[in-house]
Order: C-alpha cells, then structure tokens, then sequence
C-alpha cells in the first residue's frame, strides 16, 4: 500500500497544527514520523487513518483514492491503552477480526480466527494470560495486547503512535525486534510515530522529521543501513546525531 | 499499637443497635402516645404478621401488591429511559433539542401530580404513573449522560478496523456504559420505592405498604405506621443490594482495583 500525503492543513479552532504537510509512503516501506512532542504527529496519524478529516479535503491518498476504512485493510495502534476492559486479552485480541466479519462479511472461519490469535498471542508472549482482564495484566501487557490486535489484521497498512511509549527498556527492545521481524516478513507498509530518535534510526527505512507547531516537514532522512543494526556503529551514530540536530528546537 | 481490624458486619450491627438505642431513648424524653417506642413498634409487627391489619389484609399482601407495582413503574421506566437515554445519548441534538421540556418536568415531585393523575388516569395505572414519574428521570439521565463517557480510543480502534455506527453502538457503547444504566436503574429504583405513599394515597384501594402507612396514620396508630416504614427500608435495602451483586459480577473489570 502506497500513501500519498499532500498539502494536509490541520486547524483546531484559530490554532495551526499542520502546515502543508507532504511526503510519501512508497509500498511496503518503514516510514518513522519523528518531531518533538506535541508537534501534530498524533493527529497527522488520526488523518491518515480517517479518524480525523483534515481541514483541506482529502489530501491523503492510499492508493491514489481517499482513505476508507471499510475498504483498506488499516490497522493502528494507539498510544494510550486502547484494550476494551470488558473483554478478556484473547477478546480484545479477536475484536477487529470480529468486525471484519460481522461487518464486511469478509472474515475468516472461526477455525482460522482462533488459529491466528493464538499464534499471534504467543507471540507476544501472552499465553498464560489469555484469559486475563486488562485490569489484571501491566500496562507494558495491554500494549502487546494492542499490538497483537494489529498484527493479527495482516494490515496493508499499520499505523503505529508512539507504540512503545509506555514499555520498559526491555520490552521495548524486544518489541521493536519483533516489529521488524513481522516486517520483513509480512512486508507490509508501515508508519511508525516516535520522539525517539535512537528508535526511529533503529527501525526505519527514511526518517520524516517534523518541525515544531504548526507542523512542517523539516527533512526525510534516508537510512541505509545494513539490518540487523547497531546502536553502536560509527554510522548509526552519526545519522543519529544529524537528526537530533534537526529535531533540537532549544 | 496493635491495629483493631473490624469487619464491616460487626460495625454495621453496632450501628443498627446505636440506631435503635438512639429511638428508644427518644421515645423515652419524648414520651407522646403518637411516638412509639422500639417494643411498641415490634409489638406492631407482630399482630400485623399474625392477624393482618383493620381491613383483613395480610403483611404479606401488602407486601406483594406494592412489590408488583413497583414492579411495573420501575419496569417500565426501564423499558423507556433506556433506550430514550441511549437514542438521546446517541444524537445530542434529540436532547438538547427537548431539554426545555425535559428538564423542567424532571423538577417536579410526583406528589404534584396526584390531582391530574386522579383525573386523567383509572385503578393500576394510577400506581404505575406516579413510580415510573420517580424512577423514569434518573435511569434517563443517567443513560444519556454516559454515552459522551465512552472513552474514543475504544471507539477509534472500531473504526479503524472498519466498524459501521450500529456495530460501534452494540459492542463499544453499549458495553462501555451499561455501568452507568445499572447505577441510574439503581437510583430509579429508590426513587421510586419513594413514590409508592403517594401512588398509593390515589390508588383507590386499601392495600399496599404505602397506603398501610396512610391507614394506620389516620387511626393514629403510628406504631403501625412505622412498621410499615421499616419494611419498605428493608425491601428496598434487599433490592438494591441485589442489583449491587448483579453489577459486581457483570463488572468486575470495574470493580475490581488494578493488580
């Protein structure tokens, strides 16, 4: 799936927020949408999902034809928890393959809809807790069970806001791992919002840096680096330092 | 220091034993024929349960014929706040679009009613009216005031996933506020037990809790009166009690604090 963001203006109220926003999301690509906090990153992704109309009329394509839920197989994974409390982790996992069939009667058989949860549940390593309520499970496990929800899709595009925000260390390096690992994989487009810039040099194909509100495309940094990478290699570092120059705005 | 650890149980029977203790003492300073005493009172109860009261009818009876009315008035403000909460929940502007109405009539007590009631309405549903006036309003507001509630990422992730309205409606809204139905109901429910001396004082016939209370009054038998006080206490106490029990296990992941 390929994007076509062009010109997008956002306003709330007298407040600018996205000023002429343009890049491009070629197929299959890694895309990192990194700026400073604040800065309109969220909302870009809420445009690009449909979640929020821009205030200039469809000026994202997917595809060449504006955004449509229904018909483009999206999935996102918020930066707040977003488990539904009242269904159990393996529920919430289901729940957009629910919609999917009850809605666009274009689902899986249940058979194929439990098989995939449950890989997908493991592999986030929530076996034992399958029948656990968000309540009960950390906040690092409601995002695994956020992301699983998303993988478990096979989305032509995700969309991922600041994803491992809430994540220790750890966690965070073992999903980001595993992020690249359903990638190259799956090959699937991805748009992935972070302010951290060691993640998004780690992760992305082209690095999209945002300048501060009302939001511009400050610069689109290529990466080309061998994969798996390093945090520690000379070139890392250096792509590393050139986009935290960028993103400096003290 | 050693922590004295006391169960609720054991603090509410002290409260109960307080509270009786504190109306017997009354009774006691005040000594007036028309505020009767705790022995009094049970002595009440007991010929009540035994022989029934003036006009014949049992503790029972009364008891039953005032749980079916309340029945029907909670019934059917269930029937009808709920889905107007939800409707008007659902499309603001059927509610602020009918508030000048809404509103105010939600302000006036259900006693003020008795004289059109009388009028316009005939034997059952005279009961039913005045209850479901008392529990229709807090089911309604309650309903319609979660709906904004609903948390929009919850929604969001629907959406996303390609969700029409009536899906979003059935399987994020609804879940995500009947909570807060459960609670209106539990409010109405009270509201409308409430009612049941008015609804009763135009009822038309002699029996009923309510209107039990309105006979022995007018014999100034008070003792009489407080039993039948008492009962309702303890009715509408069990009831709720039970809707309590109900939302703690249908909500657990409300209830229960984060481990």
């Amino acid at each position: 799936m390929k994007i076509h963001v062009k010109n997008v203006i956002k306003r709330f109220g007298d407040l600018l927020v996205l000023d002429n926003v343009s890049f491009r999301v070629y197929e299959n690509e890694f895309l990192c949408i990194c700026g400073p906090t604040g800065c309109g990153k969220t909302t870009l992704l809420n445009i690009i999902a449909g979640l929020t109309s821009a205030t200039n009329s469809n000026p994202v394509l997917i595809n060449d034809e504006p955004i449509d839920p229904q018909k483009h197989n999206i999935s996102f994974v918020f930066q707040e928890p977003s488990c539904l409390p009242w269904r159990n982790v393996r529920d919430n996992v289901r729940f957009g393959l629910e919609i999917k069939k009850a809605v666009l009667k274009q689902g899986l058989s249940e058979n194929e809809i439990h098989d995939k949860v449950r890989k997908i549940i493991s592999l986030v390593g929530l076996d034992e807790f399958e029948e656990y309520y968000p309540h009960q499970i950390s906040g690092g496990m409601k995002q695994r069970v956020a992301i699983a929800q998303a993988f478990v899709m096979d989305p032509d595009l995700l969309l991922m806001d600041e994803p491992f925000g809430y994540l220790d260390v750890q966690t965070r390096y073992y999903m980001e791992k595993e992020v690249l690992r359903i990638w190259e994989k799956l090959k699937r487009t991805v748009i992935f919002v972070t302010h951290n810039i060691e993640e998004a040099v780690y992760l992305a194909e082209r690095v999209v840096v945002f300048t501060e509100l009302p939001a511009r495309v400050k610069a689109v940094i290529p990466i080309d680096l061998p994969r798996p990478r390093d945090y520690t290699d000379p070139k890392f570092v250096e792509i590393r330092r050139q986009i935290t120059k960028l993103v400096k705005w003290w | 220091m050693k922590k004295i650890v006391v169960s609720d149980k054991i603090l509410n029977i002290l409260v109960i034993l307080g509270f009786i203790g504190l109306w017997q003492l009354m009774a006691t300073i005040i000594e007036s024929p028309f505020f009767p005493d705790v022995i009094e009172t049970m002595r009440a109860f007991v010929d009540l349960a035994k022989h029934g009261d003036v006009d014949g009818y049992s503790l029972l009876a009364h008891i039953e014929v005032s749980l079916i009315r309340i029945g029907a008035g909670f019934g059917l403000a269930c029937l009808i706040g709920i889905p107007l909460g939800l409707i008007m929940g659902l499309f603001p502007i059927t509610y602020e679009g009918s508030r000048s109405v809404i509103e105010p009539i939600r302000y006036i007590p259900p006693i003020a009613w008795i004289p059109l009631v009388i009028v316009l309405l005939r034997g059952f549903s005279r009961y039913v009216f005045i209850i479901w006036l008392g529990a229709f309003f807090p089911i309604l507001i309650n309903t319609l005031t979660s709906i904004p509630r609903v948390n929009p990422v919850h929604v969001n992730v629907a959406r996303v996933n390609g969700a029409d309205r009536g899906y979003i409606v059935r399987h994020v809204v609804i879940p995500s506020v009947l909570p807060e139905i459960l609670a209106g109901m539990r409010v109405g429910l009270g509201v409308g037990w409430m009612c049941i001396v008015a609804a009763e004082m135009i009822g038309g016939e002699m029996i009923g809790l309510g209107y039990l209370i309105l006979k022995y009054a007018q014999l100034l038998m008070i003792e009489y009166s407080i039993v039948g006080m008492v009962l309702i206490g303890i009715i509408g106490f069990t009831m709720n009690e039970v809707l309590v029990r109900i939302e703690k296990r249908l909500f657990k992941w409300r209830w229960e604090v984060v481990v």
